[in-house]
């Protein structure tokens, strides 16, 4: 007898159901043990924030699973009872550290080594100085904290102008802070696309990657049709600086960087996208916190190249210490502990097995040393 | 436009159904010789002139040898051929290259020699090559020249191997022009199977591997011993599936337009000695350069010393092929003198009836790949200085530094070698996907949706386009 062939119908059916539970498989796979869905909640003020209590797995960079608190970051929830020194930490992805384990992050660790001392930690991924310095004024009195500890990063110098976050914009002779209404699109396309984004970490995935690729393919095509937005250049008479120059080896008679860039033309940046006026923009910052917080720290994460001969960036690391001496603040900076520590064992601070060793965010090495830096200072804190 | 962007998938897209809406396969041919000339054209729409320069003299030269009467006759025009395909390769190859090497030199004299602003045409080498055996093979009278100019510049410019090959001979696709080359659904689906097979290997696997491997030989003193053999061990899979994966997407392309184009790669990893790794490895120049340069030579006719030195020569002219630069040269002698070991070894032992047995298989294998290993760093570091610091890192000179073991590559350096025995325990059939069953869509659309995930989607180009 001569077997029938399977109906068309039979096939495409066969087909959509492999096709669907592979998609199945992916998905349980990927909620597990790789990534979970997006769990973003809109946030009129900061863009968004996880949603309380979620449970978040996170392997792009180091591998992380954690519970965020019900204020949507990476932490506890603050003690019921407050002990006898609580920081507020406020950050950028360097503190949210979600390329570590909860209780190998910086806060952590210093919280471990100081009895009596409680770090909040209040670091999201994306955050510039004016964000976390809004952060620390909006919602910081919900923490109650004796000490703000504001982190900051080289990269920062160059969001103070960044639109879609809080930001900072010339008002006379001085500075405004601007904090944008976001998710102001709540149509229901946008809601049925986040309906989907939080129900898959399969879907919440191929949207993240579909957003990289299309990018690249399109900055791609518009450098092979030599279309696309101009470098930019600095303007006619602008003076610029060098990255690897330090603000304080300069010269004799080099212009401070307030002289370089007056305030009326707040934009203008150096060609590494520094603005010449970044110590005033960060004194100003700080003039916002410290009626409301009389003891800050400043914490600097610097970028540092272990594979390029190990340099850092001295004229970005020297606008931070500039701005310190300035405002008459304390500033950590563990640049030479995270340099003495590659020298003595071969290993960088930064950099994971699964991304590139030595670039990107602190790794648990690098944690632990600036987690004791940390704990050192708010140890003098103590009541 | 490489094979694995997005505008290629449109082109690739627009030209298959364009090959679907004609019905005379004359049109067809045209459509592919513009389709060709377009993909050529995309990287730099100058170099069309050149590889039509190029096929104008071979497609007359291939006519005047075969009407020629007298074997000097013959001779000039084949000559006229190699002069004009060797000298587009030493005036956009060679050229710097020689003046770097004569600049010492000439500096002593007083003369400062120029560094000439040549840009490297994609695929040079390739197509000068394909040309050369198209007016060796008519001077050999192996292959009839072809009249029909259109078939030629087809030959010459078939978009699918033009830029990193296979490189094919007349002989082998010139005949395929004798018939009719309509779409069909079986050739679809074999080829998409051969070319997914080369997407995967590229986009996935080798694109992986590279960025384990760029920072390890970009800076190898920075990193362990440990971390040096591991990164050396990912390069040889990724130049593996960069370019066996550029072949197989070549190939698949073919295959879907009715065109057979010839096996590059044969699993060389499972090689057990070097004449079996030149016989699995980029199969298409090792036999070009056997064929044509070290037969011309006198092969093995000419007694044992001379065997020896042309393989040596062979294999240096060989590794000179891949690039202008004396790292691929020591490449190429090192490959030659194993060859000219292992030949020695080879008329010592005699011809042996009985299989060798497992530890010495192990043991030739063990030796082949270290051998390959240590001449890949020569292959792969940008000087000589960093391939020695290199090779000191791999002898645990210095030993310490980054240990760095990226999960990525580890985990595809595990699927490659599984890969490989598992071809090894299947006779060297390879593992394929039948598009014609259902379920191999199921395994299709998971694969892609890897690869949406976690290919690093850097733009990387084919490791052979430098060529």
């Amino acid at each position: 007898m001569t077997p029938v062939p399977p109906s068309l119908f039979r096939k495409t059916l066969t087909g959509a159901g492999v096709v669907v539970g592979t998609l199945l498989a992916l998905e349980v796979v990927l909620r597990l043990w790789i990534a979970t869905p997006s769990t973003t909640e809109p946030d009129p003020q900061f863009a968004y924030f996880q949603r309380p209590y979620s449970r978040q797995v996170f392997s792009s960079e180091g591998y992380c699973q954690t519970r965020v608190n019900g204020f949507g970051l990476n932490d506890n929830d603050p003690l019921p009872r407050k002990p006898p020194l609580r920081a507020l930490l406020v950050g950028d992805s360097y503190t949210e550290a979600m390329q570590v384990e909860p209780s190998q992050n910086y806060g952590s660790v210093a919280e471990s080594r100081v009895d009596g001392l409680e770090v909040c930690n209040a670091g999201r991924s994306g955050w510039g100085p004016p964000d976390l310095v809004a952060f620390a004024r909006l919602r910081g009195g919900e923490f109650a904290p004796d000490v703000v500890v504001v982190q900051l990063n080289d990269r920062d110098l160059e969001e103070f102008f960044k639109t879609g976050n809080v930001h900072l914009k010339a008002d006379g002779d001085s500075w405004e802070m601007v904090i944008p209404s976001i998710y102001s699109n709540n149509s229901m396309g946008h809601r049925i696309v986040r309906t989907l984004v939080h129900s898959s970490s399969l879907i919440t995935q191929l949207r993240r990657r579909a957003e990289v690729l299309a990018k690249k393919e399109r900055s791609r095509l518009e450098r092979h049709f030599g279309v696309g937005p101009a470098k930019a250049s600095p303007l006619p008479g602008k003076k610029t600086a060098s990255l690897e120059t330090p603000a304080g080896e300069q010269g004799a008679g080099a212009a401070s960087p307030k002289e370089k860039a007056p305030r009326e033309r707040p934009g203008e940046v150096d060609e590494t996208g520094v603005p010449f006026c970044a110590v005033e923009m960060l004194l100003y910052l700080d003039g916002q916190l410290r009626q409301a917080y009389p003891q800050r720290l400043y914490l600097y994460i610097p970028h540092i190249s272990y594979l390029e001969g190990i340099v850092d960036m001295p004229r970005r690391r020297a606008i931070y210490h500039e701005f310190a001496r300035r405002a008459g603040v304390t500033l950590i900076d563990p640049t030479v502990e995270l340099l003495a520590a590659y020298r003595r064992n071969s290993q960088p601070c930064h950099g994971f097995q699964n991304s590139i060793m030595g670039k990107g965010h602190l790794n648990a090495r690098g944690h632990r040393i600036v987690g004791r830096m940390l704990a050192e200072e708010l140890r003098k804190r103590l009541p | 436009m490489i094979f694995s962007s997005i505008e290629f998938f449109v082109f690739l897209a627009l030209v298959l159904l364009g090959l679907g809406l004609l019905r005379k396969e004359g049109g067809r041919r045209n459509l592919l010789l513009v389709a060709s000339y377009v993909f050529y054209g995309w990287w730099d729409w100058r170099f069309c002139f050149l590889i039509l320069a190029s096929t104008l003299i071979d497609y007359t030269a291939g006519l005047r040898i075969e009407a020629s009467q007298s074997q000097a006759a013959r001779k000039r025009w084949l000559v006229v051929s190699l002069v004009a395909n060797l000298g587009i390769l030493g005036v956009f190859k060679y050229s710097n290259f020689l003046l770097g090497n004569l600049r010492p030199l000439f500096h002593v004299a007083g003369v400062d020699l120029p560094h000439l602003n040549i840009i490297l045409p994609v695929g040079v080498s390739f197509f000068t090559f394909q040309t050369m055996s198209y007016s060796i093979d008519v001077y050999r009278k192996k292959l009839p020249a072809t009249h029909n100019f259109r078939d030629f510049a087809l030959f010459v410019s078939f978009f699918p191997q033009l830029v990193a090959g296979p490189i094919v001979r007349g002989a082998e696709f010139l005949p395929q022009l004798a018939f009719i080359h309509p779409l069909k659904r079986s050739n679809i689906h074999a080829g998409l199977d051969i070319f997914l097979r080369g997407f995967t290997k590229k986009v996935l696997f080798a694109d992986t591997l590279a960025v384990y491997v760029d920072p390890v030989f970009s800076h190898p003193a920075a990193y362990s011993s440990g971390t040096a053999w591991m990164a050396v061990i990912a390069y040889a899979f990724q130049i593996y599936y960069d370019f066996s994966g550029y072949s197989d997407m070549a190939i698949g392309v073919g295959k879907m337009m009715g065109f057979g184009l010839p096996v590059n790669f044969r699993h060389p990893y499972r090689s057990m000695n070097p004449t079996e790794f030149w016989r699995r490895w980029h199969i298409s120049l090792s036999s070009w350069l056997r064929d044509y340069l070290y037969i011309s030579l006198g092969g093995n006719r000419k007694g044992k010393s001379r065997t020896y030195i042309n393989l040596m020569l062979t294999m240096l002219l060989g590794g000179l092929w891949h690039g202008a630069s004396w790292n691929f040269v020591v490449w190429g002698g090192l490959h030659g003198v194993a060859l000219a070991v292992h030949k020695f070894y080879l008329g010592l032992r005699g011809r042996q009836e009985e299989p060798a047995g497992v530890v010495r298989s192990v043991a030739s294998w063990a030796v082949t790949m270290v051998f390959v290993l240590v001449t890949w760093v020569f292959f792969r570091a940008h000087d000589f200085s960093t391939a020695w610091v290199y090779l000191q890192k791999m002898a645990f000179v210095n030993a310490r530094g980054i240990e760095w073991y990226y999960v990525q590559a580890m985990a595809v350096i595990l699927i490659g070698a599984g890969l490989h025995i598992a071809v090894v325990l299947r006779d060297d059939r390879e593992l394929t996907i039948d598009l014609g069953r259902p379920v191999a869509w199921g395994l299709v659309v998971a694969m892609l949706i890897v690869i949406l995930l976690y290919a690093p989607f850097g733009n990387s180009p084919f490791i052979y386009f430098q060529f």
